[in-house]
């Protein structure tokens, strides 16, 4: 009953977005208005997962775009990849990359995957996502706030 | 469980030479021989006119007395059908020296006896071909001798045949006792005059010595040591045509020359093929070697068929002539596809086995590739077992259920009967299907689990064939059952549970089982389900060209890299989960070994975790038995303690008792 | 005109199907608060997969990739043998309850054999947890169909929508009640909806269904997500028509079966409604506590048909 109740009272959480500027599209040939991607940490701080699950949260409802998050490439239009490449996670990226049917896309997600965010001397780092594989799509931040990687996912999901 | 796994693995050739050529050859000659002649006289008796001969003073003392029965004629049919492709399979088994040469002389006699037995007219001709046939398979499954499970499964096997025969003399014994002849026919009206309590024995002596040749519960424990021993075609014979005369003696005695009895005797059926029927399943699920599994799978229909012959005679008793019609339907149908499918699942099990040397699952894999015909008629042979709509074993559950739904209000023990039944029987299909998904899909697909057999490539040769025309039987009983209602109905009829006219025939081979409201229409049903499978890879074909073109990959297995066939799912991890379910009913030893370095007992190198799922009855049952049998004849032995004096005494004192009673 | 009838009807199940569980997803996104895709969305991925990359894995066999066939084929074949809009279907004789639930187990199993065939651990563990499941439904599926064939004394589905239909007394009968519980816990089973198994979960530890086709891409996968659609809406469809056949028609009429079409989609949303309301509430069980929600099915089945054989006639 408590629950019950919650429901009620609480309504919809979720905050308005902007409309989607069709201007600002990219990736045409992933244009069936359903992104799936599976998410790739190849050395990150888990700060910029934190802000991808909010994204998933009932405020920001990424999912009601037509984007989602899946546990096999397989059945995945993308891969989204946060923090540096690092030595141990660059074939892993290699392999989820390979794995994952096309058409396809690749989306650098904060600035560490994009730039390496000052890591890039490290004895582990072996470069950004751009250096390993050909990105549509960059999501800058040191996180990138929930609101950010809504608006920017949606212009490859197109909803 | 990993000794019982060498079922074909050690081979001993015939001393190689043209001589063990002939020796061969005359054999399975002269068991495709029999085969042949035995569908000729079976459809000479079912569908022709039927003979009947009386030759005194041949073989058994007592004369040969034979007389042709629908009932008897349908079982000869059915093993000579599986003979036949047997001896067919014997070419190409028997040359790769898998057979001794005493088992290849007893193939062509035990088809003959096993073909004559369900013909013979008098008790002393059926006893004798009935101990006959013991003794041949009790032979058979002694093929490998010098192992010592061979042995054991023998002595055991032994025991409960014997135990058996002996419940059957005694059936006899009472059931002649008022009799002027010992012909069956002069039986016939000799039983209506026994008392109520003398029919009551009789049927529990015929229940256990029969049901002991059939492999019910508590009595089954012989056939899953035994069938791992024998060579495969000899499984196949054994698992088919044998145990189905256990099933055939108890419908020639029970039903037909005793006439049924009681609820209670039905309902006794009923239970007893229950539990067979559940427990044969539940262990066959969790056995991991082929053979075994096919083994307990025999016990788990053959108390289905005995289930339905339950529920003939509850409803020939509580007066539903035609569900229990439907039910004496059912029995046949269930007996018919039993052969046929397991059949053909031990054939294919002996390929498997010839080919690879093992019929252990947690060793094979991987068959699809390297062994094709094989892989395909195994997997016809599962569909069949596993009660799917489209295969051989779900006509006659479908039909049994069919008796069982429309029996409409009861009272009593059997309105709560029903339900039980039905949910049994659902049970037993539901872990049956988990049981052959798990044989032919860890056995057959996925990868090789050893580098047993690699690099085999399979050829269409005179095993297949024989394979073959059983995949061809199943199909037709699954597809066409309609093609077998007359002569069903003539062998249902003639268990003389009422008369009604035949299963109905429809358009598009529909079945419906007279009397009864309900159809299916197995056939049509094909059709649709082959034309759906190409339209619709023919749509996706077509549209190929608004796809990026396919690509040949690495699996992905959850980014796992160098995946071994260890980290497949294997015969125990598959069943595990309703293992733990039934953990009441099979009791799984544990074993959990931890192998450490030397360095120090903390580095632990590896872990081994071994679950033995056990048989609990044969271990509550038998073991208790076997120790008061040995205690008794401890007891006997201070007896004989090799002394004459003695001896005389007791010749003497058992004169003087004699002597006594006979005043 | 029977034949129009099943494209008719076939055409519903195939376009509603990833409406219904779009419109499940929605509902249960409203509940939780958030706005929700579309009822459409199950469609576009539906349709994207479809013109998507096939990746055909090295070392698996051929159950691997007709397996998707199998499981669509099978469940289009049930499509066409239950009546949903008109009971005037091709071979409506052949509409028998354990026949129809039969065919469904032909696709569950062939999933599951390809399953096996990947020869990896997560495809054989999703198939040696579906198979338990189904084992132990069986008896259940079994049990209600029992307690529903009582009524009609036959198990053909046709007759027992005309029993019902004739006498719609019986439905508020407690043998009726008790057998539509046993029958909602075996849809529930069977579509693998919480609290059996989670279609939207992607922990390694919870899967079910959804283990056995982590390899599968493009088509492949379309197929599979869209005869699990199928078979969600075939189950509910096959519970109402069960249970209240209204609207049901018995004649290939337009006008009728115009009427049958609004008023069966009506009765599957709502049934669907009720069921995302419900999940909403619920957490998945334990695996090992699932046999004993099965064992719940199987004795209410038990109780339903003992009901109805020990209660007068009148009140059945
Ligand atoms: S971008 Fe910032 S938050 Fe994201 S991984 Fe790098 S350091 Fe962490």
């Amino acid at each position: 009953m408590g629950l019950i109740r919650r429901i009620v009272s609480l309504g919809k959480l979720a905050q308005p977005q902007p409309s989607l500027d069709p201007a600002r599209e990219i990736r045409p040939d992933l244009s069936s208005g359903s992104l799936v991607l599976r998410h790739v940490d190849a050395g990150s701080c888990n700060g910029c997962e934190i802000e991808l699950s909010a994204c998933f949260s009932p405020i920001y409802d990424l999912e009601s775009f037509g984007v989602s998050l899946t546990a096999s490439p397989r059945h995945a239009d993308g891969l989204v990849v946060t923090g540096v490449v690092t030595r141990n996670m660059q074939k892993p990226l290699m392999d989820a990359y390979i794995a994952t049917p096309g058409p396809k896309a690749v989306v650098a997600l904060g600035d560490c995957a994009i730039n390496c965010n000052g890591l890039r001397e490290g004895y582990g780092v072996t470069g950004a996502v751009a250096d390993h594989l050909d990105v549509d799509l960059e999501i800058p931040g040191c996180p990138p706030e929930p609101a950010e990687i809504v608006a920017a996912l949606r212009r490859v999901s197109k909803r | 469980m990993n000794a019982l796994t060498q079922g074909d693995v050690t081979t001993r050739p015939l001393s190689g030479g043209a001589k063990s050529q002939r020796w061969i050859v005359a054999s399975n000659i002269a068991t495709l021989g029999a085969g042949v002649a035995g569908v000729v006289l079976g459809l000479e008796g079912l569908v022709g006119h039927g003979f009947a001969f009386l030759a005194s003073g041949v073989v058994p003392p007592f004369g040969l007395s034979i007389r042709t029965t629908d009932l008897g004629s349908f079982f000869v049919i059915l093993i000579s059908l599986v003979a036949t492709c047997v001896a067919l399979y014997n070419f190409g088994y028997a040359k790769s020296g898998h057979l001794s040469a005493i088992s290849l002389a007893i193939f062509p006699i035990f088809v003959a006896t096993l073909e004559i037995i369900p013909l013979t007219a008098s008790i002393p001709s059926f006893l004798f071909f009935w101990e006959l046939m013991a003794i041949e398979s009790i032979c058979l499954v002694l093929d490998h001798y010098q192992r010592e499970r061979a042995q054991h499964a023998a002595l055991l096997y032994a025991a409960v045949t014997q135990l058996g025969f002996f419940s059957i003399l005694g059936f006899f014994a009472l059931v002649a006792s008022r009799s002027h002849g010992l012909n069956f026919l002069t039986l016939q009206n000799a039983v209506a005059s026994l008392s109520p309590g003398q029919r009551n024995l009789a049927f529990v002596l015929a229940l256990v010595g029969f049901g002991s040749k059939a492999g019910l519960v508590p009595l089954h424990a012989w056939l899953p040591k035994a069938h791992p021993e024998a060579p495969a075609p000899a499984s196949a014979l054994m698992s088919t045509a044998m145990v189905s005369l256990g099933i055939f003696g108890l419908i020639k005695f029970v039903v037909v020359l005793m006439a049924g009895g009681p609820t209670w005797w039905g309902m006794l059926l009923l239970g007893i093929g229950a539990i067979s029927s559940i427990y044969g399943v539940i262990e066959s699920s969790v056995s991991s070697d082929l053979k075994v599994l096919l083994a307990y799978s025999t016990t788990e229909n053959m108390g289905l068929a005995t289930l339905a012959l339950g529920t003939s005679l509850v409803m020939t008793s509580t007066h539903h002539p035609n569900l229990a019609w439907a039910a004496a339907v059912a029995t046949v149908f269930i007996l018919g596809s039993h052969a046929m499918f397991k059949g053909l699942a031990f054939l294919a099990a002996g390929t498997v086995g010839l080919e690879t040397g093992t019929t252990d699952l947690n060793a094979l894999g991987g068959l699809t590739r390297r062994m094709r015909f094989t892989s395909g008629a195994f997997g016809i042979a599962a569909l069949s077992a596993s009660g799917l709509p489209l295969g051989a074993a779900f006509i006659g559950e479908w039909i049994l259920l069919q008796s069982l739904i429309h029996l409409g209000p009861a009272n009593g023990l059997v309105a709560l009967a029903a339900p039980l039944t039905i949910g049994a029987i659902a049970l037993t299909s539901g872990i049956g299907l988990l049981t052959m998904v798990k044989a032919f899909g860890i056995g057959f697909l996925g990868k090789a689990r050893s580098d047993l057999g690699e690099g085999l490539e399979e050829r269409f040769g005179v095993m297949q064939f024989a394979m073959s025309l059983l995949v061809v039987a199943n199909l037709a009983i699954a597809l066409l059952p309609t093609a077998f209602g007359s002569v069903v109905k003539r062998v249902a009829w003639a268990t003389p549970l009422h008369s009604l006219h035949g299963s109905g025939q429809g358009q598009l081979g529909q079945l419906t089982v007279y009397g009864l409201t309900g159809s299916i229409f197995p056939l049509a049903s094909a059709v649709l389900f082959t034309l759906a499978v190409l339209a619709t890879a023919t749509v996706i074909k077509l549209r190929k060209r608004s796809r990026p073109s396919d690509a040949d990959v690495d699996l992905w297995a959850c980014g796992a890299r160098d995946l071994n066939s260890a980290m497949q799912y294997n015969a125990s991890s598959f069943a595990e989960p309703l293992e733990r379910v039934f953990a009441d009913v099979i009791r799984p030893k544990r074993d959990v070994e931890i192998i450490t370095f030397e360095e120090s007992r903390l580095l632990i190198s590896r872990v081994e975790l071994r679950s033995t799922p056990h048989d609990s009855i044969e271990s509550a049952l038998y073991l208790r038995v076997w120790a008061i049998a040995s205690y008794g004849g401890r007891l006997a032995r201070l007896a004989h303690n090799g002394s004459l004096n003695r001896y005389l005494a007791f010749g003497a004192a058992g004169l003087l008792v004699v002597l006594a009673v006979l005043h | 005109m029977s034949y129009l009838a099943l494209l008719i009807q076939l055409s519903f199940v195939g376009l509603g199907s990833p409406a219904l569980i779009g419109m499940m997803a929605w509902i249960k996104n409203r509940l939780e608060g958030r706005r929700g895709a579309s009822v459409a969305q199950p469609w576009r991925e539906i349709r994207k997969l479809f013109s998507k990359q096939i990746m055909n894995p090295k070392h698996t066999g051929a159950f691997f990739s007709i397996g998707p066939l199998l499981f669509f084929a099978s469940t289009a074949v049930v499509a066409a043998m239950i009546p949903l809009i008109t009971t005037e279907l091709p071979l409506h004789a052949s509409f028998d309850l354990f026949w129809v639930v039969g065919f469904l187990l032909i696709g569950t199993i062939a999933l599951s054999l390809a399953g096996l065939d990947t020869g990896t651990s997560f495809g054989g563990m999703g198939s040696s947890r579906e198979l338990t499941v189904v084992a132990l439904l069986e008896p259940s599926i079994l049990m209600a169909i029992y307690a529903l064939s009582i009524r009609a004394n036959s198990s053909n589905i046709f007759a027992i929508a005309n029993a019902t239909a004739l006498h719609p007394a019986r439905i508020a009968s407690p043998a009726s009640a008790l057998a539509f519980a046993a029958l909602v816990i075996v849809v529930i089973a069977e579509a693998g909806r919480l609290p059996v198994d989670n279609p939207a979960t992607h922990l390694e530890l919870t899967m079910i269904h959804e283990a056995m086709v982590l390899e599968y891409s493009g088509y492949r996968l379309a197929l599979v997500k869209w005869a699990a659609a199928v078979r969600l809406l075939l189950l509910l469809g096959l519970i109402s028509n069960l249970f209240l056949p209204v609207g049901l028609a018995t004649t290939n009429g337009i006008g009728a079966m115009a009427i049958g079409l609004v008023l069966v989609a009506a009765k599957i949303a709502l049934l669907g409604s009720l069921l995302a309301i419900a999940e909403v509430f619920m957490a998945k069980l334990r695996l090992f506590r699932v046999p004993e929600l099965l064992g719940g099915s199987f004795v209410l089945g038990l109780l339903a048909v003992t009901i109805s054989y020990y209660l007068p006639a009148a009140t059945r």
